[in-house]
């Protein structure tokens, strides 16, 4: 099955959700990994997050949508980039780095 | 008319700052100081201590009895209930003006400020994630001076500040009709900085939003830099949703001063590791905060 990764708040969280990333917490200043990415979220861990004051976490998410749409999605997203860069010089090595990283990670989503 | 305008604005009797603000950002270096200030306000603002509970509720945490403020913070967190009480007084400060346009306002201010306190956190220019939080909410606090009623009535608009009465309605009769204010020629960073100026927050918090358009020329403190970078972001994410958001320019030597970019490893600018979280805390802020 297709993924994607999506942050979320802990209140989105629901059981079986597969987290796409460790999650770290800290305390007295040692940081240290309370479940690594692929953990498969459980009632016990839920809590565990909420108490060690983790208020976001990455998960995977399955992603249903056909190729098509898909392909439809990322363009209505590159045409709203492109519309907000439209003003923008992309001939600067950081603004055009911005455009680049702004378009991927819409396009995504 | 830069400086009529100022001295109306400040001089508007609606625009009085919440104090808690400036008390927390007093105490941001010394942790124990910090939580008093905390404990205090909380244990002698009712009202305010049930807003918080509602949003320990809402953030997860309905299971778990809170009756008193050291339940609250040993369970949300310090850092997180200074940071709910930031946006929760500068909201309620924002909501109280209700001028046709100030949803707008606050979702804009709103997600700039979140967008800050998180490059704060990500960046190496050693700024206090709350000192971000504030000064990027308030970048813009002068424009909501502008539109009151009070200031806008000199420029001719329709001003839908209810002096007096600013919890009901959110316009006056007949001020749809009336045309917008022509604030053009006004210089809104001055203006905004002046305004947090007079409330006496921390000069630094001021020379950043006097700053935040010329980031090229700013002062050696990043904190204008990162102002900067924030309103790029929500302009580039689109985190306000606006229509007309659009992004001419990112500053280089900004970027430069927050670590994003050069030093001595030369680094490549990389944001996409806090689009995700900066836009998913965004999208939560809003349902606790707009």
């Amino acid at each position: 099955m297709k993924t994607r990764t999506h942050v979320i708040n802990l209140t989105e969280a629901v059981l079986e959700m597969v987290l796409a990333e460790p999650v770290d917490a800290v305390n007295s200043g040692i940081q240290s990994q309370l479940f690594p990415a692929g953990h498969q979220l459980t009632e016990d861990s839920l809590l565990q997050l909420a108490l060690s004051h983790i208020e976001f976490i990455s998960i995977l998410e399955p992603d249903y949508r056909s190729s098509a749409q898909v392909a439809i999605d990322a363009a209505v997203a590159a045409h709203r980039v492109m519309e907000i860069f439209s003003g923008a010089d992309l001939s600067n090595p950081v603004m055009a780095v911005l455009f680049d990283q702004v378009l991927t990670y819409r396009s995504t989503q | 008319m830069n400086q009529y305008l100022g001295e109306r604005v400040i001089d508007n009797p609606l625009l009085v700052f919440p104090d808690i603000v400036s008390r927390i950002l007093a105490t941001l270096d010394d942790a124990e100081a910090s939580l008093g200030v905390l404990v205090d306000f909380l244990d002698n603002e009712p009202d305010v201590m049930s807003r918080m509970v509602l949003l320990a509720e809402q953030s997860g945490l309905k299971y778990f009895e809170i009756s008193n403020s050291g339940d609250l913070i040993s369970l949300v967190g310090a850092s997180r209930v200074r940071r709910w009480l930031l946006i929760d007084s500068i909201a309620a400060f924002a909501r109280g003006h209700r001028y046709a346009g100030w949803e707008d306002f606050w979702r804009h201010s709103l997600a700039t400020g979140v967008c800050g306190e998180e490059l704060a956190l990500y960046c190496t220019g050693g700024i206090l994630p709350e000192m971000a939080l504030v000064a990027s909410l308030l970048h813009d606090i002068g424009q909501l001076g502008l539109f009151s009623r009070h200031v806008s009535g000199y420029l001719g608009g329709r001003g839908d500040a209810r002096e007096g009465d600013a919890r009901e309605g959110d316009a006056r009769e007949g001020d749809a009709a009336r045309p917008e204010p022509d604030f053009s020629g006004v210089d809104r960073a001055a203006l905004s900085a002046l305004v947090c100026q007079s409330w006496g927050l921390p000069d630094r918090i001021c020379l950043a939003i006097r700053q935040q358009d010329a980031p090229d020329a700013a002062s050696d403190d990043p904190l204008g830099c990162l102002l900067h970078v924030a309103n790029v972001l929500t302009n580039a994410l689109d985190l306000d949703g606006g229509e007309e958001n659009r992004v001419t320019n990112l500053s280089s030597p900004a970027c430069e001063k927050l670590g994003l970019i050069g030093g001595g490893s030369g680094a490549r600018l990389d944001l996409m590791p806090v689009f995700g979280r900066i836009t998913a805390r965004v999208r939560h802020a809003n349902i606790l905060f707009l």
